[in-house]
C-alpha cells in the first residue's frame, strides 16, 4: 500500500510548525524597513534556538527509548519544508540530523541535542579536495556537521580556524569560511550512509518548500495585479508560467515524499529515490524562484518584494544536502532493474 | 548584402583603439551614489574632449556626424577595452538625447545635447507608475496647463537614476477627457524643481538605482514639451524604439567579453567531478559552445539593427527581437557562470564586476524596458500581424 498524502497527525504537525513560523518567521521579516535596514538580522539568536527546541523538532524522530518522540523521517521533512518557505536557518535541520548521528553512535550529544542546548551548522566543503569549507549560521554553533558523499561527521566547531565572514548570496544566513584543522578528529561520525541520506532528504524537503511558497506568492500575485484592465494571471504567457511552476512543485513534491517513504520503509532503491528527489526539488526551486521574480514585473526586482528570497535561498539549499558527485554516482551507476517494483 | 570595411572605418578603428588604451578610466566604478555619477560624467567629459562624443549625432549639436557603423566600431573597441557599459549616463545617450534629435525643439536641441555630450547632465525616465507598467498607456500622473506652465502631480516609480539625474523624460496625462493613448504630453522635467521628491527603493542586487519620484505641483515650462501637448504617444513611442532598438548594442557587444571571460573561467575551474577542469566535462563543453553560437549570433543581429538603421530614422519594432535575444541569452549567460562556480557561488564580492552581483542584476534584463511577456506580444501583433490577445 503506498499513501504519499498527510495523515490525520501529520497536518497537525504541519499545521503547528506553518503556525509557528508564520508568527516568528514570516517571509516579510527580510524585507527592508523605511531606513533600508531590516528588522530582523541573518542567522538566528540564542533566543529563536531556545524557543525552536522548546517544539520538540530536535527530537521529534528520535526513537523513543532513547527520548525522542519517536516520529518518521516523513514527520521531519514536514518541519523542513515549512522552514524552506519561509527561508528559516538550515542549521534547524543539520542539528536534527545530528541528533540522529549521536543517537546511531549512542553518544551522549544526544540528550543536548534535543533539548536545544547544542547547536550544529553545516558546513559545505569548497570542492571535493579541499580542506576549506562554507560554514552556514555557525555563530554561535557548538558543532559542525560536515557530509563527504553520504559520510556524516560531526565536528567540535573549535576545529575549524581562520573563521571569517563573507557576503552571503542568499542573506538571510551568516556566511562564513573556515579551515578545517589537519588531522582533526571527528566527535561522532557515521559509519554507513543514514545520516548523509537524511541530511538529503531534510534539505530536499526545503527546496520543495521554495518551489512552493514561490509558486504560492506568485500566483496570488497574478490573480491581484492588473494591466490592461485585467488580472495578469488572465494573460496566458502569466497563467501558463504558473501552471509550469505548479507542475515543477507537485513533481518534486511527489518524488521528494516518495523518496521519505522509500528510505523510512527502507526499499533498496531509496539512495536512487534520494538523489532524484534532490535533482527535482533543486530544480524546481530554481525555476519556481526565477519565475516568480519575473511575474511580479518591477516590483519583482525589488528587495521589498519577497521572490528574491526564494532565489537565493534556492541556490543556498542547491549546494547543500546532496553533493553533485554523489548524485551523479547514484543516478547514473544504478541500473533500473536493481529498483524493486512496488508490491 | 556585403561585408567590406572601408579604409575610413579601418582608419577609424585603428584611431579608436589608440585613444581608449590610453584614456579608459583604469579606477573600479563605483555601483551607486554620488560617486557612481561623478565617475560616469568624468567618462563622458573624458569622451568629449578626445572628440569621441556622440559619433552618430549631427555635428550642430555637437556630434560627429559619422555612420551608425562607426558608433558600433567604437562599442566593439570600447568592449575590447574593458571601457565603462551603460550606467546613469545610459538614458541621455541612448534614448533621450536620440528623442530630441527626432522630436525636439531647435531651442531644446541647442540646450540639451551639447551638455548631454560633454558630460553636464544625468538624465531620467520617468515613465512607468506603480500601476502602469506594461500599460503604459494607462498612466495617471496629472498635468494641467497654467499659463506658460505644465503643473504635474502624481508618482512614477522604477525611475533609474531618479536620484542622480538633472533632467527626466517625463510622461503624463494632460487631458484625462481624450481616449487612453491620446491625453499623453512628453515633457522635460528638472530633477532639481521644487515638489519633487524622490524615495530610493532597494534592489534584490544591489545595483540599479531605483527610485520613486513624487511629484506635487511642480512646475515645467510648456517650452520643456517635446512635441505637441496631448501629442506625447507618438514622442514616447520614438523613444521606446531607441531604447529597445539600439539603445543596446553596447550591451550586446559587451556580452561577447563576458561569455569569453567564462569560457577562461571553465578552464581554470574545477569541473561537476571535481578533478578535472570544468571544459573538460561533456556537459560544461555543450553549454559553452552553444552559448558561443548563441553570442554569434547576436552579433550578427546587432549588424542587421545597424543595416536597418541607415535606412530608417528609428528603429521599427523589429527591435524587440534583438532586445528579447539579448535579455535571456544575458541569463542564460549569468546562469551559466553561477553554475561553474559550484559552492563559490553562495559568496558575493564586494568588487566590480562580482559574477554573482551580475547574475541578480540580470534578472532585470527580461523586466526593464519592456517585460519579455510584451515583446512576445508586439512581436506577434505588430511584426506578424497575429490577431491583438484579449484586452
Ligand atoms: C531595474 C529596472 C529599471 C527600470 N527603469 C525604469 C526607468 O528608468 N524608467 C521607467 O519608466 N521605467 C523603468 N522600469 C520599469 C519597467 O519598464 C517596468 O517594470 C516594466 O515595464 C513592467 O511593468 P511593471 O513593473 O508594472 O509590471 P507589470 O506590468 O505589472 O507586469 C507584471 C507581469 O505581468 C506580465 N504582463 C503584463 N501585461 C501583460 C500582457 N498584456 N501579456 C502578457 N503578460 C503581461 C509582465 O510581463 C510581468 O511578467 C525599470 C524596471 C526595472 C526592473
Amino acid at each position: 500500500m503506498i499513501d504519499l498524502l498527510a495523515s490525520e497527525a501529520e497536518q497537525q504537525i504541519i499545521d503547528s510548525v506553518a503556525g509557528f513560523l508564520a508568527e516568528k518567521f514570516p517571509v516579510t521579516r527580510l524585507r527592508p524597513g523605511s531606513d533600508g535596514e531590516r528588522r530582523m538580522e541573518a542567522g538566528l539568536s540564542a533566543e529563536h534556538w531556545r524557543d525552536i527546541a522548546s517544539l520538540g523538532w530536535f527530537g521529534l524522530g528520535i526513537p523513543e527509548e532513547q527520548g525522542g518522540a519517536g516520529d518518521t523521517v516523513i514527520a521531519e521533512m514536514l518541519v523542513a519544508r515549512e522552514i524552506g518557505r519561509c527561508a528559516v536557518s538550515p542549521s534547524i535541520a543539520a542539528t536534527i540530523a545530528a541528533g540522529h548521528l549521536a543517537a546511531l553512535a549512542g553518544s551522549e550529544l544526544l540528550a543536548g541535542l534535543m533539548a536545544g542546548e547544542h547547536r550544529v551548522a553545516g558546513a559545505i566543503r569548497l570542492h571535493a579536495a579541499s580542506d576549506e569549507f562554507h560554514l552556514i549560521d555557525a555563530r554561535g554553533a557548538d558543532y559542525i556537521l560536515v557530509v563527504d558523499g553520504m559520510q556524516a561527521r560531526l565536528y567540535d566547531a573549535a576545529a575549524f580556524a581562520d573563521v571569517r565572514r563573507v557576503i552571503s548570496l542568499d542573506d538571510a544566513v551568516i556566511l562564513e569560511r573556515a579551515h578545517l584543522a589537519a588531522g582533526a578528529r571527528p566527535t561522532v561520525q557515521d559509519a554507513g550512509s543514514n545520516i548523509g541520506r537524511r541530511v538529503s532528504l531534510y534539505n530536499s524537503a526545503q527546496l520543495l518548500g521554495v518551489a512552493e511558497a514561490a509558486l504560492k506568492l506568485a500566483v496570488e500575485y497574478a490573480g491581484v495585479r492588473e494591466q490592461f484592465g485585467q488580472a495578469i494571471g488572465s494573460f496566458q504567457s502569466i497563467k501558463h508560467r504558473c501552471a509550469d511552476m505548479a507542475v515543477a512543485a507537485e513533481a518534486a513534491f511527489a518524488q521528494v515524499f516518495f523518496a521519505g517513504v522509500s528510505q523510512a520503509s527502507g526499499q533498496p532503491d531509496a539512495a536512487y529515490q534520494i538523489a532524484a528527489a534532490k535533482v527535482t526539488s533543486a530544480g524546481a526551486a530554481l525555476a519556481n524562484a526565477r519565475s516568480g521574480i519575473q511575474i511580479h514585473g518591477g516590483t519583482g526586482f525589488t528587495a521589498e518584494c519577497d521572490a528574491h528570497v526564494f532565489l537565493k535561498r534556492a541556490h543556498l539549499l542547491g549546494q547543500l544536502g546532496g553533493e553533485r558527485h554523489w548524485i551523479r554516482e547514484t543516478l547514473l551507476t544504478q541500473a533500473l532493474d536493481d529498483r524493486v517494483s512496488l508490491s | 548584402m556585403q561585408l567590406s570595411h572601408t579604409p575610413e572605418e579601418e582608419q577609424f578603428r585603428a584611431e579608436v583603439r589608440a585613444w581608449l588604451r590610453a584614456n579608459v578610466p583604469r579606477g573600479k566604478r563605483p555601483r551607486t551614489g554620488l560617486a557612481l555619477r561623478e565617475y560616469d560624467l568624468e567618462w563622458q567629459r573624458r569622451q568629449y574632449e578626445g572628440g569621441w562624443a556622440g559619433i552618430s549625432w549631427p555635428r550642430e549639436y555637437g556630434g560627429r556626424g559619422l555612420s551608425l557603423m562607426q558608433q558600433v566600431i567604437w562599442y566593439e573597441e570600447c568592449a575590447a577595452a574593458h571601457a565603462p557599459v551603460g550606467g546613469s549616463t545610459f538614458v541621455a545617450l541612448s534614448h533621450a538625447g536620440p528623442t530630441l534629435i527626432v522630436c525636439g525643439t531647435e531651442e531644446q536641441k541647442r540646450f540639451h545635447l551639447p551638455k548631454i555630450l560633454k558630460g553636464e547632465a544625468v538624465w531620467c525616465q520617468g515613465f512607468s507608475e506603480p500601476n502602469a507598467g506594461s500599460d503604459l498607456a494607462g498612466l495617471k500622473t496629472r498635468a494641467h496647463v497654467e499659463g506658460e506652465h505644465l503643473v504635474v502631480n502624481g508618482s512614477k516609480i522604477w525611475t533609474s537614476y531618479a536620484a542622480l539625474a538633472d533632467w527626466q523624460e517625463l510622461l503624463v496625462r494632460t487631458d484625462p477627457g481624450a481616449q487612453r493613448h491620446k491625453g499623453l504630453t512628453w515633457v522635460i522635467c528638472d530633477m532639481h524643481a521644487p515638489g519633487i521628491t524622490i524615495r530610493k527603493i532597494p534592489t534584490m542586487s544591489g545595483t540599479g538605482n531605483l527610485c520613486q519620484v513624487f511629484y506635487d505641483d511642480v512646475r515645467l515650462p510648456l517650452a520643456n514639451v517635446v512635441g505637441e501637448v496631448n501629442g506625447g504617444w507618438d514622442v514616447s513611442m520614438t523613444t521606446l524604439g531607441f531604447e529597445r532598438g539600439t539603445a543596446f548594442i553596447a550591451h550586446q557587444i559587451h556580452l561577447a567579453s563576458t561569455l569569453e571571460k567564462l569560457h577562461v573561467m571553465a578552464r581554470d575551474l574545477r569541473g561537476p567531478d571535481g578533478r578535472r577542469p570544468a571544459i573538460e566535462d561533456g556537459a560544461v563543453a555543450d553549454q559553452l559552445l552553444n552559448l558561443r553560437a548563441e553570442v554569434a549570433a547576436l552579433r550578427a543581429m546587432t549588424y542587421l539593427s545597424v543595416s536597418r538603421g541607415a535606412r530608417q530614422a528609428v528603429p521599427g519594432p523589429e527591435g524587440n527581437i534583438i532586445a528579447l535575444c539579448y535579455a535571456e541569452l544575458s541569463q542564460r549567460i549569468y546562469a551559466f557562470a553561477v553554475e561553474l562556480l559550484g559552492n563559490e557561488a553562495l559568496e558575493m564580492h564586494d568588487e566590480n564586476p562580482d559574477w554573482l552581483t551580475d547574475y541578480l542584476d540580470a534578472f532585470k534584463n527580461t523586466i526593464a524596458g519592456g517585460t519579455s511577456e510584451i515583446r512576445r506580444n508586439v512581436i506577434g501583433e505588430r511584426l506578424l500581424g497575429l490577431p491583438r490577445g484579449g484586452r
